[in-house]
């Protein structure tokens, strides 16, 4: 049976699995005050930040680290946990059939590296106004050529799998907290098809850059949920954790604005239907736990608990590590698998929902 | 599982539509002229694949029943554009059951109008408070800056309902985006894909940045000769912009409703080269372990095949790397194969790139006809393949051909395609 064979997370309770895993059984938060800008202004003072995250000693390759935004950081430090530095060698596989597939992140670059671009751009006759030929003139020498390639969606990825040499098909699903759990369900199909023999299925984001955050709260996001940082990462091979079912859909009835999605998505009819098909290919009526998509907003999180399936216990890791955008799903999933593995549940379906509409869910249990 | 092609769809700089682009591309003419977006006088690359004129949409395609209008930014008006054109050769402006409907688009997002920065800079500058910066963009604008805007916003419009996918794989997201319908439709997820890709590249930021990279074209003298793939003077890619569709669909449901039948998609392979952001290994390895798995998922010989619709963006590194990934893939069968470049007329539309190419192939096979690669005149030793130089071919009883899409990132997307 295709299951999860490795894992990795780097989430703001920690940087580790082990770590991590003991924290959240501890019942620890990891909101802590946000001093990476002045929040005065904004609706949130805290933020979920990776702690101890040091990149240019943690990651195996320090020249590579300038290329990297944040998310590619995390994600290269997730993924070297659960299958680095060379997987192919690790798992007996051959690299041409170890594929990655991705929940991209929001990939907004930040006011540093804007302003940058703008310090260059700037006409030195008038600091307001902006010169093209300014940026093309004397200052472009100063611009690394290679910073607009830092936000590419699929960048993170091709971090990961140029370090772990994964050279199998690879697939970067874009800007949805739902994503990293659609990209699992296809990584079980791409071994299901005999595409690979296993794949790296990765979720990183940092939702803790100034506008990004701004832009969540846009989405109404940010009243409920800390924005954070992190990255999750898992290898789908034969063996491990079973991933018992899947599902993704969408909830979005037609013409629904999506600049309003994320807050009237409180339907709960299709999320019911979507948690329900994952159910139904698991063969289970019931688990031990719901790693579920719980906000602390009332009136959505009653939908939520409304399309679970039957659950001992429901718990949030938004709620303990902030929005994790499109981190969320895999975090999730490692996390889920991990407290499998180590006994401390059965059973478990996890369930995440992106801001335009997409839900999933995944069902998780003991090798059978 | 069979998976046929029922509609086909495209916005070009040479075409409002997929026959007239095709029409264009076997004529040999090229829609790189000089950049009229906005004022590149001072830029090292001055020219582009524009569309001049973007088409009319109306009715529901316009957004205007619900006030969204303004969501319709100019890649997801592309897109819109190719869909409406391959659902009304699909014959199916209205879905039979919705939920089992699917929507993959290639697209990307993150990218920055340099107007978008400025007017950050212009707030946050003389009154320097993340505040005044943050609150200088109307409210709705962070929508479009998500790579997943243009597929969320098509599922709405179109009404489907079934499962969305973004793919967000630099050059290759269109070709991935089918691949993944493709998936979709044979694991039963659907009955019914729209999938393709979109693009609009030709602005100042992405011009400056591809620049830098020094990834472009600095033929300014000369615009219409600048995109030149596999000759010895190639010195970079031109941008365009533009948006292809198709209309997928299991063989069997296609039948049920007596759909037309425009070709087929055989099959799909996608890699990774784990090598560098930029580049492709001189030695092909990429391409070749991408057009091998789609060859292996296709379940077809490699002598099958008659004619490969190459990336051939005109960098020197791509061209070379393509040839012999090519080489190594077909071995002496490689030399009875045509392999053009639609990038010589149109440029490169990056993410939708591998959907407008698709459309091309498809109807490739069907006319039995293949367009020519433009400006190759002084052929490289080292790209040693039939080009298709200058002028269209016949090519009768072509039944089966490869789309190649490679990306920075390293990835890599084959299609296999086919005849009706």
């Amino acid at each position: 049976m295709i299951g999860i064979v490795s894992t990795g997370i780097a989430c703001p309770l920690a940087l580790g699995v082990a770590p991590t895993v003991e924290r959240w059984l501890a019942g620890d938060s990891g909101l802590v005050d946000n001093d990476r800008w002045p929040t005065d202004w904004f609706v949130r003072g805290d933020a979920g930040l990776v702690p101890d995250f040091k990149p240019r000693k943690q990651l195996p390759d320090r020249k590579a680290v300038k290329l990297m935004s944040r998310e590619s950081q995390l994600a290269v430090w997730a993924a070297v946990e659960a299958a680095g530095p060379k997987a192919g060698a690790r798992f007996g596989i051959d690299p041409a059939r170890f594929g990655g597939f991705a929940a991209a992140g929001y990939e907004v670059s930040s006011l540093d590296e804007s302003e940058e671009m703008l310090a260059l751009a700037r006409d030195p006759a008038d600091p307001r106004a902006l010169s093209l030929k300014e940026l093309f003139g004397p200052a472009r020498d100063a611009y690394s050529p290679l910073a607009p390639l830092k936000i590419l969606p699929n960048m993170a990825l091709f971090h990961a799998a140029s370090t772990l040499d994964l050279r199998g098909p690879h697939l970067s699903l874009g800007s949805s907290a739902a994503a990293g759990l659609a990209a699992l369900g296809e990584a079980v199909e791409a071994l299901q098809h005999d595409e690979a023999d296993a794949v790296l299925v990765l979720g990183s984001d940092a939702q803790t850059e100034v506008f990004r955050a701004h832009q969540a709260t846009e989405a109404g996001v940010i009243e409920h949920l800390a924005p954070a940082e992190g990255a999750g990462a898992v290898v789908v091979a034969e063996g491990g954790v079973a991933i018992l079912g899947w599902s993704v859909g969408q909830e979005l009835p037609p013409h629904e604005d999506p600049r309003e999605a994320s807050g009237r998505i409180v339907h709960g009819e299709a999320r019911a239907r979507i948690y329900a098909e994952a159910m139904k290919q698991a063969g289970l009526t019931s688990v031990d736990l719901a790693l579920a998509d719980l906000w602390g907003w009332p009136e959505r999180d009653e939908h939520e608990r409304r399309a679970l399936p039957h659950v001992d216990r429901a718990a949030s890791t938004r709620i303990r590590m902030g929005w994790l955008g499109a981190a969320g799903g895999i975090i999730d999933v490692a996390l889920a698998s991990e407290l499998i593995r180590g006994g401390h549940a059965d059973t478990v379906i996890v369930t995440a929902s992106g801001i335009a509409g997409d839900v999933g869910a995944v069902v998780l249990g003991p090798a059978r | 599982m069979n998976v046929v092609v029922t509609g086909l769809g495209a916005v070009t700089p040479v075409g409002q539509d997929a026959p007239s682009t095709f029409a264009a591309l076997l004529a040999g003419r090229s829609g790189v002229r000089g950049i009229e977006h906005f004022d590149a006088s001072g830029f090292d690359t001055r020219f582009a694949a524009q569309i001049r004129e973007l088409p009319l949409l109306e009715g529901k395609w316009a957004a205007t029943d619900w006030d969204a209008a303004e969501l319709l930014d100019r890649k997801t008006r592309l897109l819109l554009t190719s869909t409406r054109e391959a659902l009304e050769t699909a014959g199916l402006m209205s879905f039979p059951d919705p939920d089992r409907v699917a929507v993959c688009v290639g697209s990307e997002g993150g990218r920055k109008l340099l107007e978008e920065v400025a007017v950050r800079a212009r707030e946050y500058n003389p009154d320097p408070t993340l505040e005044r910066a943050a609150y200088a963009l109307p409210r709705g604008e962070w929508a479009k800056t998500r790579s997943g805007h243009p597929a969320r916003i098509l599922a709405t419009i179109a009404g489907a309902r079934g499962p969305v996918r973004s793919v967000c794989t630099a050059c290759t997201s269109a070709g991935g985006a089918i691949a993944e319908a493709l998936y979709l439709l044979r694991a039963g997820h659907a009955d019914i894909a729209l999938a393709g890709g979109t693009d609009t590249l030709v602005e100042a930021f992405m011009v400056s940045g591809f620049s830098l990279l020094g990834a472009l074209s600095t033929r300014n003298d000369d615009p219409v000769g600048a995109s030149r793939p596999f000759d010895k003077e190639r010195d970079g890619f031109v941008l365009g912009e533009g948006s292809g569709m198709l209309i997928l669909e299991t063989e069997e449901h296609a039948r049920r409703r007596g759909a037309p039948i425009l070709g087929r998609l055989l099959g799909a392979g996608l890699s990774n080269n784990a090598y560098r952001i930029t580049d492709s290994p001189p030695d092909g390895t990429g391409p070749l372990v991408s057009m091998n798995a789609a060859i292996a998922d296709a379940g077809i010989r490699p002598e099958e095949v008659g004619y490969i619709n190459a990336h051939g963006t005109s960098t020197l590194m791509n061209d070379l790397s393509e040839t012999r990934g090519i080489r190594r893939a077909f071995g002496a069968h490689a030399d009875e194969l045509l392999v053009t470049s639609t990038k010589s007329m149109i440029g490169h539309l990056v993410a939708a790139c591998g959907a407008v190419e698709a459309v091309v192939t498809l109807l490739s096979l069907r006319e039995q006809m293949v367009h020519p690669t433009l400006n190759l005149q002084t052929p490289d030793p080292e790209c040693d393949l039939d080009y298709v130089a200058g002028v269209a071919r016949p090519v009768p009883g072509l039944s089966v051909a490869l789309s190649n899409s490679f990306g920075f990132g390293g990835c890599n997307a084959t299609l296999v395609l086919g005849a009706p």
